[in-house]
């Protein structure tokens, strides 16, 4: 998303940084999303519960704009018929030196943050509990927890209210062995008020107003009139507490002062348990916010790491490569021409998270380590499907050194390699393009219409022969030729990641030799003797990709916007020269953010 | 069954001959009779010719009106080859055609029901351009790569319209580790995600069937009690952060959405015991033991289509509700297709699988393997859906339930490896060798609201300008009994296939 290839520029909201246009889809969302509640609204109107006869619907024109799209030459107005403010663009690449803060609001949990959160309040869900929430939507990021595209629509609020029934009817069943008061003898609303104080509390993530009690006291005294059942009360009090948007949305609103918004204690607690452990803050850091004590650079970047390197914290930093690599599909796809692929798959993405947890948290390493790792993780029938010659660990999953020229790092990972391949064959394109996406942050324009095909697999031409050949073809080659090159470094892998020698049952010979393409934008095919460098082979590739300043940068700049929870530009710039030099890895960089000014500040809007 | 009571004839067996065209022109004779006979019966009562005529199309519809009526959409990724797809139509008869003559013949499965098909040919997706047609094509609105704007697809128009929830299912629907654009096909406002678990999904329509609550009206009472409370929250938030306006615009959509808790009912059903789903019990024995990835599986995709389809189909016939959507994968899905005998991917290698000229037409023999797949999604479609639906109306017993429901199948791009969203020729010399058309098919009666056994192409080769898919919609909501007065540009309902 570096959009080096656009070439206008638009002054952006943040005075220190000029960025490219284009940017800034996930405002959209919201912009657009207001400018449809007019028709959402008058949807409500109509479809039932109104008592209105569905056909009185043309006659009163709702149904001509009763909805968004049907009849919607609506691009305009909103129901509160106020303008959104634009979010600053986002640019992953972008190097500021001061680092930026993004604006006040709220944000709503991901399915993951509701789930683990419910867990940890409700143990008696246990572990294996799962809501009812359908999948987020993922940003153009590729992560799953961008506050611009998190919203509660219609299915949300019946799946949320699903999950709650879900919870109560867990939970409330055997209540008293977590609320002990609840096994005397008709316990009743005073009982009732001590789980609302202390799940409350942890669900909202601070003490509740007296209102608040007040009003949940109410609902939880109406159940217990309405269903003389204790238990069966609590459930609907829980239902309430997990429905409540007080729980479905952290705040980031803080207190005014000196033209910028202050987190409070509890906002900040909030935003170090969900950043750095996937979760909400636990009755301990509730404490210290009570007590004022969430303060300060090293008190806060201390918390980030201890919650960094707990079993919580490693679940957010594999979700951050899950997501940004996209490897964990490796255990739903299928290669229905590879013996044994099915058996090993979910092994495959198994090493890899050994293997990031072993560079990221035992090695404590950075893009370098793990770019260029010399060591995987396999288990021992892995080794065996690779075909790893002296490489077989003692036990599954033991750290053992790659075989001399089967690659390296993170992108030998078999997981990665299958997963951006054909199901019957390699596939430069997708390796080309991950690369030229994920670790060089370029923009790819979208697909064109009237692609020719891609020619079948022939015995006698390699699939390096049949890319080269049917790519050349039309206008294929005006974006192909910038990453089907870097793919062809990896043709020394199969469709299941496994390294081979030769190509087919011909044994044809792969030529590995090729280059990176100029970086240059779309009015121009790169210039070929021109190249950011030739490498040969993905040990190569891989070792000069890492000398690139600009595959730290946009690393560093995705680990942010995952962190943040937002396309923010430049909100990380403290410790980015060290965790781009490699002064600093993985983790250091991660909890150094709960230092940055966006952690306890906001902008107003 | 002859003569026929209103609307279509019911034929309780399937299989017969449905390919006459005979019987065709006899159906569309009794409808006219009819329309007669109530004309007749109207002059009978002193009334004038003009306000005649119009009381008896007014009694035939209220006729309509009282029969049951479904609504299911079937989504088939990746467009459809011509040369493959097109129906045959005999000396420009658009009642006369065959769905079994082109090439591996795609719509091949619906030949014994071609009575109850339409084809539809001529329309085109505005705004849309490639894959991404996916995101406007059910709605008629939005602009290209445009994933963010609120917008209905017609099956929640139609929904929301009735005030009930549709059942919306998926067969690998999105991406694993979320849904991004290339899988938002269907919008009620934001996009909705289709329910990828089979099992969960009939375990909440049918699992408590039979067991009547006793307490259900008290649990509606403090339903109805917490959404208050939720939206007394929300509105406070509102006021509290009225200074924020991207912050008070997610509070509103929550909190319109709460609202609409109260609109939609819940299933309500006509069946009284649990059905039996075979492809749905086969997966559920498969998924024992199995985590929730077992539904994201590729391998497990047709599995758990067929249990999908058979889901769908037993809804619509318990009238747990009466609009379904089954969505199998999502566009640019590389799933691969060996397992039906088309190796590859069926986006990347076999949906880009060019076409090549042979004669003054189309080479059959390069896209057969994809042909074979998008014929597959149609077999599916008859073999779980169309014959299971081919049974007599619990709600309507005269009638089959195919004669009250519309099945509307449909693709978001033409022409697969063109990535076409309109109507065009595919030239590769001098002349056309083919054209290519938005693939959309309606099966069923639609409760007598539909006339059927048609190619409908409203513009023939292309020579004229196409049609917004939304006029189609348009005359689909009417159908439905939930007229609409446009969909995006579209306000001119496709009257043909109206009754």
């Amino acid at each position: 998303m570096r959009r080096c290839f656009l070439k206008s520029a638009q002054k952006s909201r943040y005075p220190e940084l000029s960025v490219p246009t284009g940017y800034g889809s996930a405002s959209g969302v919201l912009r657009r999303a207001l400018a449809g509640l007019a028709f959402a609204s008058l949807v409500a109107c109509s479809a039932g519960g109104s008592g209105k006869d569905p056909l009185d619907v043309e006659a009163g024109n709702a149904g001509a704009s009763g909805v968004p799209g049907a009849g919607g030459q609506n691009g305009g107005g909103g129901s509160t018929g106020e303008t959104i403010p634009e979010a600053p663009p986002m640019n992953p690449t972008a190097l500021c030196g001061n680092s930026a803060v993004g604006f006040q609001g709220l944000r709503r949990l991901s399915r993951r943050e509701i789930e683990n959160t419910l867990r940890d309040v409700f143990p008696s869900l246990g572990a294996s509990w799962i809501s009812t929430l359908s999948a987020d939507t993922i940003s153009e990021a590729g992560f799953d927890n961008d506050s611009n595209m998190l919203l509660v629509g219609k299915q949300n609020v019946r799946e949320l209210a699903a999950t709650a029934e879900s919870v109560a009817t867990a939970v409330a069943g055997s209540i008293s062995a977590t609320l002990p008061c609840a096994g005397e003898p008709s316990p009743g609303a005073s009982c009732a008020e001590q789980f609302l104080a202390s799940r409350g509390r942890r669900l909202f993530r601070r003490p509740l107003s007296e209102a608040e009690r007040t009003n949940f006291m109410g609902f939880f005294n109406t159940a217990l009139t309405a269903t003389a059942n204790f238990n069966e009360s609590m459930g609907w009090l829980i239902r309430a507490l997990v429905e409540s948007p007080e729980f479905i949305y952290r705040r980031e609103i803080g207190g005014v002062a000196g033209g910028r918004a202050e987190l409070d204690q509890y906002e900040i607690a909030s935003e170090l348990a969900y950043t750095f452990s996937g979760t909400g803050p636990s009755d301990e850091l509730l404490d210290q916010a009570s007590r004022g004590e969430l303060n300060g650079p090293e008190v806060l970047v201390g918390i980030a790491r201890e919650l960094l390197l707990s079993p919580a914290g490693r679940e957010v930093v594999r979700n951050f490569f899950d997501s940004y690599v996209g490897h964990s599909r490796v255990t739903t796809i299928a290669k229905a021409g590879v013996q044994g692929f099915a058996e090993r798959r979910t092994e495959m993405l198994e090493e890899t998270r050994r293997f990031i947890d072993e560079v990221v948290f035992v090695r404590e390493g950075g893009p370098r380590e793990l770019l260029t790792a010399d060591f995987t993780t396999p288990s021992v029938d892995l080794a065996g499907f690779y075909g790893f010659q002296g490489a077989t660990p003692a036990n599954d999953y033991d750290v053992v050194q790659r075989p001399e020229g089967s690659g390296i790092g993170l992108l030998a990972q078999g997981s990665v390699l299958a997963t951006l391949a054909q199901p019957n064959g390699s596939s430069p394109t997708k390796r080309g393009l991950w690369i030229f996406k994920r670790l060089l942050c370029n923009e790819v324009p979208p697909v064109p219409p009237n692609i020719p095909e891609l020619g079948l697999p022939l015995p006698n031409r390699t699939t390096r022969q049949r890319y080269e050949s049917d790519h050349a073809a039309g206008g294929c080659q005006a974006c192909h030729s910038r990453w089907d090159p870097i793919g062809f470094g990896f043709e020394h892998f199969d469709e299941a990641g496994r390294y081979r020698l030769t190509e087919g049952q011909n044994m044809l010979p792969i030529d590995t030799q090729s280059q990176v393409p100029e970086q240059v934008d779309f009015s121009r095919p790169p210039d070929k003797d021109n190249p950011l460098f030739t490498f040969d082979g993905q040990e190569d590739l891989m070792t000069q990709l890492v000398e690139q300043p600009v595959v730290h940068q946009c690393l560093s700049g995705y680990l942010s916007t995952y962190a943040f929870g937002e396309e923010l530009t430049c909100a990380a710039e403290a410790r980015r020269t060290e965790f781009m030099d490699g002064t600093i890895g993985f983790i250091e960089y991660l909890a150094s953010m709960a230092a940055e000014p966006h952690f306890t500040q906001r902008r107003l809007e | 069954m002859w003569p026929p009571t209103l609307g279509f004839a019911t034929d309780s067996n399937p299989h017969h001959d449905k390919s006459s065209m005979t019987e065709h022109t006899r159906l569309a004779r009794a409808r006219r009779g009819i329309e007669r006979r109530l004309f007749l019966k109207a002059i009978g009562l002193g009334l004038s010719a003009p306000l005649a005529w119009q009381l008896s199309r007014s009694a035939l519809a209220q006729a309509q009106e009282q029969r049951p009526k479904r609504l299911m959409l079937f989504f088939m990724p990746h467009g459809a080859p011509p040369e493959h797809y097109n129906p045959v139509v005999n000396a420009g008869d658009p009642t006369s055609f065959a769905l079994n003559q082109s090439g591996v013949s795609i719509l091949g499965p619906l030949e014994p029901y071609k009575d109850r098909v339409n084809v539809l040919q001529g329309f085109e997706y505005p705004g849309a351009s490639t894959h991404e047609g996916i995101l406007t094509v059910l709605s008629n609105y939005g602009t290209a790569n445009d994933e963010a704007t609120p917008r209905t697809s017609f099956e929640h128009v139609i929904a929301n319209g009735l005030g009930v929830r549709p059942l919306i299912l998926g067969a690998i629907p999105h991406r694993q580790w979320g849904i991004d654009k290339d899988g938002k096909l269907m919008w009620d406002g934001q996009p909705v995600v289709p329910q990828s678990n089979p099992l969960a999904a009939f375990d909440s329509i049918f699992g408590n069937l039979g067991n009547l609550d006793p307490a259900l009206a008290i649990k509606q009472q403090l339903r109805e009690a917490l959404t208050t409370l939720n939206e007394a929250q929300l509105s406070a938030m509102q006021a509290e952060l009225s200074g924020l306006t991207r912050t008070r615009a997610k509070l509103q959509i929550h909190l319109e959405s709460v609202q609409s808790l109260r609109a939609g009912a819940d299933a309500g059903q006509s069946c009284e015991t649990v059905p039996e789903l075979p492809a749905l019990e086969s997966l559920r024995l498969a998924a024992q033991g199995q985590s929730a990835e077992f539904f994201m599986r590729e391998d497990n995709f047709a599995a758990i289509l067929a249990a999908q389809l058979q889901l769908a189909a037993q809804a619509l016939i318990c009238d747990a509700t009466p609009v379904v959507a089954v969505q199998p994968m999502y566009t640019n899905s590389d799933i691969n297709f060996a397992f039906m005998g088309s190796p590859g991917s069926h986006h990347s290698a076999l949906s880009h699988t060019g076409p090549q000229a042979q004669g003054s037409g189309l080479a059959l023999e390069p896209r057969t393997p994809f042909a074979n797949a998008q014929r597959w999604f149609v077999d599916q479609l008859v073999t779980h859906v169309v014959e299971r639906l081919s049974v007599p109306d619990p709600a309507d017993p005269g009638r089959q339930v195919l004669d009250n429901t519309i099945i509307y199948m449909f693709s978001e791009i033409g022409e697969g490896a063109w990535h076409t969203s309109r109507s065009g020729p595919i030239q590769l010399g001098a002349t056309p060798n083919a054209y290519a058309y938005m693939p959309i098919v309606t099966v069923g009666g639609g409760g007598g609201a539909l006339r059927t056994g048609q190619v409908i192409n409203v513009n023939p080769n292309a020579a004229g300008t196409d049609r917004p898919a939304g006029d189609i919609y348009l005359a689909l909501c009417r159908a439905m009994g939930v007229p609409v007065t446009s969909f995006g540009n579209a306000t001119n309902p496709l009257m043909e296939i109206l009754t």
